[in-house]
């Protein structure tokens, strides 16, 4: 279980893949109807890999872990079929008036490797 | 569709209802099960008291209102910024919206409940407007 106490400043958790496939994006459509359908990703899709890379690799978890902020920086809008790999890694933390909170960096590549948007969110660490 | 080179003043609301359906599509979507999203007895037991939704799942509402008032330019070069400041529960219906800033740089961005109570905040840049890394 990553505690507050145990999650390392600078600590790397690897590394996730997303393949934007068709079958993707039909679902995220399905929630998102508006969402242009011009080929490439889009910009919300910024959470799915993100999400995706810190749920599957920063494990376990405490339940009850809150959002807090959120900050994303988009380069390039990747394209439907792309395959994206995602990194994560602890940023820092802080104890701030009782309440515990991790940062955490991701940066997703596309396949010939060029950034395609980072991320760094801020989680209340429930334990 | 706006061209992106244009100054607006006020980003386009984008709308949304945000039910058990969503939230657990938007689970399914990002791999993102923390209980306090899917699991009612334990979101219940919980300070929240009750499910609430993931703040992301409400933050693509920005993304489209700054879509449709700004274009796709404005969307593929940007840093969005935001705090969460209240939860979004089950069937709140959400409203994203923006004001430029005064000094010209990007928008102050919010998304408000049907309550009226802001439950994100934040400001997005775009190009050489962009917060430092």
């Amino acid at each position: 279980m990553h505690l507050f106490d145990t999650l390392r400043e600078g600590a790397a958790f690897g590394a996730q893949e997303l393949h934007l496939s068709d079958a993707l994006m039909e679902r995220w459509t399905s929630l998102y109807p508006d969402d242009p359908p011009d080929g490439r990703m889009p910009a919300g899709m910024i959470a799915v890999a993100s999400m995706r890379a810190y749920s599957s690799l920063v494990v376990p978890r405490p339940p009850g872990n809150i959002h807090g902020s959120q900050r994303y920086e988009m380069l390039r809008r990747p394209v439907v079929g792309e395959r994206l790999t995602t990194r994560i890694a602890c940023a820092g933390k802080e104890l701030k008036r009782d309440r515990r909170w991790v940062h955490f960096d991701t940066e997703t590549v596309g396949e010939d490797g060029t950034p395609c948007f980072r991320g760094r969110m801020t989680i209340l660490w429930a334990a | 569709m706006a061209d992106g080179t244009t100054p607006i003043d006020r980003l386009t609301p984008v709308t949304k209802r945000i039910d058990r359906a969503a939230i657990r599509l938007y689970a399914e979507l990002t791999d993102d099960f923390n209980p306090i999203h899917v699991d009612p007895d334990f979101a219940a037991a919980t300070p929240m008291k009750g499910i609430i939704a993931h703040g992301l799942l409400s933050v693509n509402l920005l993304w489209q209102s700054v879509r449709r008032s700004l274009g796709e330019a404005a969307v593929s070069d940007a840093t969005l910024d935001i705090r969460f400041l209240r939860p979004v529960r089950e069937d709140d219906v959400v409203t994203a919206g923006g004001q430029r800033r005064a000094e010209g740089d990007g928008y102050d961005v919010w998304i408000d409940n049907q309550h009226g109570e802001t439950v994100i905040a934040g400001r997005i840049l775009h190009g050489a407007g962009r917060a430092p890394s």
